[in-house]
């Protein structure tokens, strides 16, 4: 008998996928993945995860490694099954999506999850402020620890234009938030 | 330096710690991820099953498919259009008392005892279909004739083209016995009339040694009905050792593409399913591989297979 066996060296940029590199590209970056999808859709989180693996694999072929890290790759996927998974939602369930801005993100999900972890009110107030995709170009960098390279690749923009955003933004909340700081002091009042 | 170096990660921006701690959650469980990786490894069998041939990467002919099928599985998963289910059920309910097992076990008794053909090729004719990339609802239908020779030499034709030697050199698996081994004609020739000789084969037919998953197990040995050159006898064996692979159910009475009467038998995991139509004498007829909202990825429709004595066209 004929033992198939095909062996992944491990890196993910110097191959194409082989259907076997799949055993060490799921345990790798299923936390990502996963996490991802448990900010945005909650207990849908276990089957958009899996679904994910099954469109990845089966679009294997498609990724090259010139054009960015399989991390990238994986959450450009897992950006397209949540927004179909939202319009399902939507269809399905008419209302339940509340907050569903143009570009099909629902900020109702993300607003939940800043709720959870007790973000301050003063800097959900700052997020609330900036456009979707800004939001979106800002989450994306801080909650799955991706380079403005890779946060680009996702959401395809050019990669020195989310550099120069990211820059941005995080200035603008700095801006914000010492706005709110100055106010208390001068005032004695609670920020928002 | 590239780009990536001038982002300065801000480790000291407490505004910026706060959003990374705003977006912990709950890590995945350990359970999920190996869930994920059994069912990668079910679709990565199944690739390999119904007797297609496996080239080594890189080869044009296998990209080709993997593209296809790669499109239509996410054609099919992501935009879930796909209305190919289509085995229309008859309407008629399977025996209140059977179940799937029942079902292939009363199959195997009915299967002729005929003996293993003793030809120089055996000639497998099936159709495939899969979703194109275009309007994601079209359906592109592939008609492929292999010949396995005893020698083990395997020829191709897809779609009324002349029969092409599959090139030495290039891994066919001529029949999959599980995601991690293949069979040779002696080999399939070989294969116990025992159910129960069969069983510890399958434990080490998946990767590394190990047995494959049920419906990994259950797919590849519907592949191996379909298409390996079996006594009556083998065949029966692995209708019972079928029989016995837990998880699946009898959905009923229907028939494949082609409107052939048969059984549909499904088998799921959870994110795969492997759905069956065989006839009442154990035939396969038609196998697909669904996502677990039930959207066909792929699906076969196995035409014909008998002994011959060369390749050709006609024959």
């Amino acid at each position: 008998m004929e033992q198939h066996g095909e062996r992944w060296d491990g890196s993910c940029r110097s191959t194409s996928l082989s259907s076997e590199a799949f055993d060490d590209l799921v345990p790798l970056h299923s936390p990502v993945l996963h996490a991802y999808f448990a900010r945005r859709a909650g207990t849908a989180a276990d089957d958009l995860h899996a679904e994910l693996w099954l469109v990845a694999y089966a679009s294997r072929a498609r990724y090259d490694p010139e054009l960015g890290s399989v991390r990238a790759w994986l959450l450009g996927i897992a950006r397209n099954l949540l927004l179909q998974h939202y319009r399902r939602a939507a269809r399905e369930i008419p209302g339940q999506v509340s907050d569903q801005a143009d570009d099909g993100l629902d900020w109702a999900a993300i607003d939940a999850r800043l709720d959870a972890a007790a973000v301050r009110p003063a800097l959900r107030a700052a997020l609330a402020e900036l456009a979707p995709q800004e939001r979106e170009l800002l989450l994306y960098a801080a909650w799955n620890e991706l380079t403005p390279t890779e946060v680009a690749k996702v959401m395809g923009i050019p990669p020195a234009t989310a550099r120069t955003r990211l820059h941005r933004l995080r200035r603008r909340l700095r801006e914000r938030l010492a706005r709110v700081d100055q106010v208390v002091s001068e005032e004695g009042r609670s920020p928002l | 330096m590239t780009d990536d170096h001038t982002w300065d990660v801000p480790e000291d921006d407490p505004i910026w710690q706060e959003l990374v701690a705003a977006g912990q959650v709950t890590p995945v469980r350990a359970e999920e991820i190996e869930r994920v990786r059994t069912s990668i490894r079910a679709v990565s069998a199944t690739e390999r099953s119904a007797a297609r041939p496996v080239r080594k990467l890189g080869r044009p002919a296998r990209r080709r498919r993997r593209m296809m099928v790669g499109v239509a599985c996410a054609v099919a998963v992501a935009v879930a259009l796909i209305a190919l289910p289509t085995v229309p059920w008859s309407g008629r309910q399977p025996v209140a008392t059977a179940t799937a097992s029942d079902f292939l076990r009363h199959a195997a008794t009915q299967v002729p005892l005929s003996p293993a053909p003793d030809t120089d090729y055996y000639r497998v004719e099936y159709e495939s279909m899969s979703t194109l990339p275009q309007g994601g609802k079209d359906l592109r239908s592939t008609r492929i004739v292999l010949w396995y020779g005893r020698a083990g030499d395997t020829h191709m034709s897809r779609n009324g083209s002349a029969p092409k030697r599959l090139s030495e050199g290039v891994d066919v698996a001529q029949f999959v016995l599980g995601s991690g081994t293949s069979l040779t004609w002696a080999e399939v020739a070989a294969l116990p009339v025992d159910p129960e000789a069969i069983e510890p084969l399958l434990q080490r037919s998946g990767p590394d040694g190990r047995a494959d998953p049920p419906a990994t197990r259950f797919d590849a040995l519907c592949g191996l009905l379909a298409t390996a050159p079996l006594s009556g006898a083998q065949r029966r064996a692995i209708l019972t050792v079928l029989a016995d692979i837990p998880g699946s159910e009898l959905l009923g009475d229907t028939h494949d593409r082609l409107e052939r009467d048969g059984t549909a038998i499904e088998i799921r995991s959870a994110s795969v399913g492997v759905r069956l139509v065989v006839t009442d004498s154990g035939e396969p007829l038609e196998t697909s591989i669904t996502t677990p909202s039930g959207s066909v990825m792929e699906d076969t429709v196995f035409v014909s297979a008998r002994g011959v004595q060369s390749v050709r066209a006609d024959s």
